[in-house]
């Protein structure tokens, strides 16, 4: 190993970890508006920070969240209620734990390490739930109940395209993976995957196209509503960090992870290579319109499921002809 | 599917244009130079004939009697929608638009008095421009 420091505390501290997390915080809210802005032919975020493109912008605007008043209702169960945004904030960012950013850059190397961190990101939906059950407002209800169809809209594909790309390699394990794409792309040998697993992403993420449980002519803002100050963060971040998660599960299973490269040069590469899932989910924001919840259920249980089934068979048909 | 392709060719396409918003205090966007903007009275020309009063559709111009012991029109700019019936109605040309259309009053009061309508005041500055 090349690095200055252990591989684990760099992956903990830094690239898959927190510095990562937040980092990816202030620049993908920045990139979303800014991208918005420039396809409806607008500046975006701009005077916080000219020089810089207004990339300071998201900063401002977390600051000011953190000094706004914390209102906690008298309602609800005010433990609770505050201990489930940081909860969930955390909880979205525990799949990274099994994700490799570079050879030697994991905290805890597994064999199943990517099998575990697919099935944390779906179990998480469950605190979602929980989160909005815990505000006790209708409109929170509202959203969780959404939240949940989606759910059950998403996983089924987002697992099987996993399993797609884990039959194909015939391992689970974050390096492993990256090996067995050392000649050619997951997304080569199984765009059907691909595809699904994007559009998975878009719908976990609650990205526009499905932006149902928080869509704000209906519900306010869904399971988010009641939150203001340091949980809106926390509880509105955790979107991002699941973005940010599945974003980096998708650059180690399609795009090859860090392939050309290793150590440090390996992690930029793995960076730029997130991009690739996180600019089309910033992106549909300008260009999609939103679903009705029954509408992306059909298409969660109909084209995506048959999308996911055909790149598991695609995957198995690779398997048995290598 | 090809749609989506389509959808996603043209949100590309957009974002490589430059933008059609202008920053507001540091750029101005050109109107031209026939700009209806806002109006003022030159003294000297006006005959106090009060077809203007006469020919205003929001009813923003009263006239009032000044310390020369006539009368000049002032606009409550309140009402005023900037159509220019005035500046059209008046026979000796002492109504007139001038090119700018941001203009700031700092008292509710101010704005309705004649003599808020000197061509001087409503000018367009340059730099901080236009606040009056």
């Amino acid at each position: 190993m090349d690095l200055p420091f252990s591989g684990d505390l760099i992956a903990a501290l830094v690239f898959p970890g927190v510095l990562g997390i937040f980092g990816f915080l202030v620049v993908a809210i920045w990139l979303e508006r800014k991208l918005v802005a420039r396809v409806q032919w607008r500046y975006g975020p701009l005077y916080v920070s000219k020089p810089l493109g207004g990339l300071l912008q998201p900063v401002a605007d977390l600051l000011k969240l953190v000094f706004s008043e914390l209102v906690l209702p008298r309602h609800t169960n005010r433990l609770f209620f505050a201990a489930a945004p940081i909860l969930l904030f955390f909880a979205e960012g525990l799949p990274v734990v099994f994700i490799a950013a570079a050879p030697g850059v994991v905290m805890a190397p597994h064999p199943y390490g990517l099998a575990i961190a697919v099935v944390l990101v779906l179990l998480v939906a469950v605190l979602v739930v929980a989160m909005a059950w815990t505000e006790a407002d209708k409109f929170t209800y509202v959203g969780a109940v959404r939240e949940i169809l989606l759910t059950a809209a998403y996983e089924v594909p987002l697992l099987l395209a996993a399993l797609a790309m884990f039959i194909l390699y015939g391992t689970a394990d974050p390096y492993g993976v990256v090996e067995a794409q050392s000649n050619l792309w997951g997304a080569v040998l199984n765009p059907l995957a691909f595809v699904a697993y994007l559009v998975a992403l878009l719908m976990a993420t609650t990205r526009f196209p499905f932006e149902i449980p928080e869509a704000e002519p209906e519900v306010v803002l869904g399971p988010y509503t009641e939150y203001g100050s340091t949980l809106f963060i926390y509880a509105f971040g955790a979107n991002y960090v699941k973005l940010y998660v599945l974003a980096l599960l998708g650059s180690v299973l399609f795009l090859g992870g860090w392939l050309p490269a290793g150590g440090l040069a390996g992690v930029f590469i793995t960076l730029v290579k997130m991009l690739v899932f996180v600019l089309p989910a910033m992106l549909v924001r300008a260009i999609y319109p939103r679903y009705r919840i029954d509408q992306a259920l059909r298409i969660g249980w109909g084209k995506l499921l048959a999308l996911s089934v055909a790149a598991v068979a695609l995957s198995l048909v690779w398997r048995l002809l290598r | 599917m090809i749609i989506h392709l389509k959808l996603f060719a043209t949100a590309v396409k957009q974002l490589l244009q430059q933008p059609l918003t202008v920053r507001w205090p540091e750029e101005r966007r050109d109107y031209g130079d026939r700009v209806r903007g806002f109006i003022v009275n030159d003294r000297s020309k006006c005959i106090s004939c009060q077809l203007c009063e006469a020919v205003c559709p929001a009813k923003a111009i009263k006239f009032h009697l000044e310390a020369d012991g006539r009368r000049y029109p002032g606009i409550d700019w309140g009402r005023c929608i900037l159509c220019g019936y005035c500046v059209d109605a008046c026979p000796t040309g002492s109504l007139q638009h001038v090119n700018n259309t941001e203009i700031v009053w700092t008292d509710l009061d101010v704005y309705k008095k004649p003599s808020e309508m000197d061509p001087d005041d409503a000018a367009p500055l340059p730099g901080t421009k236009s606040l009056i």
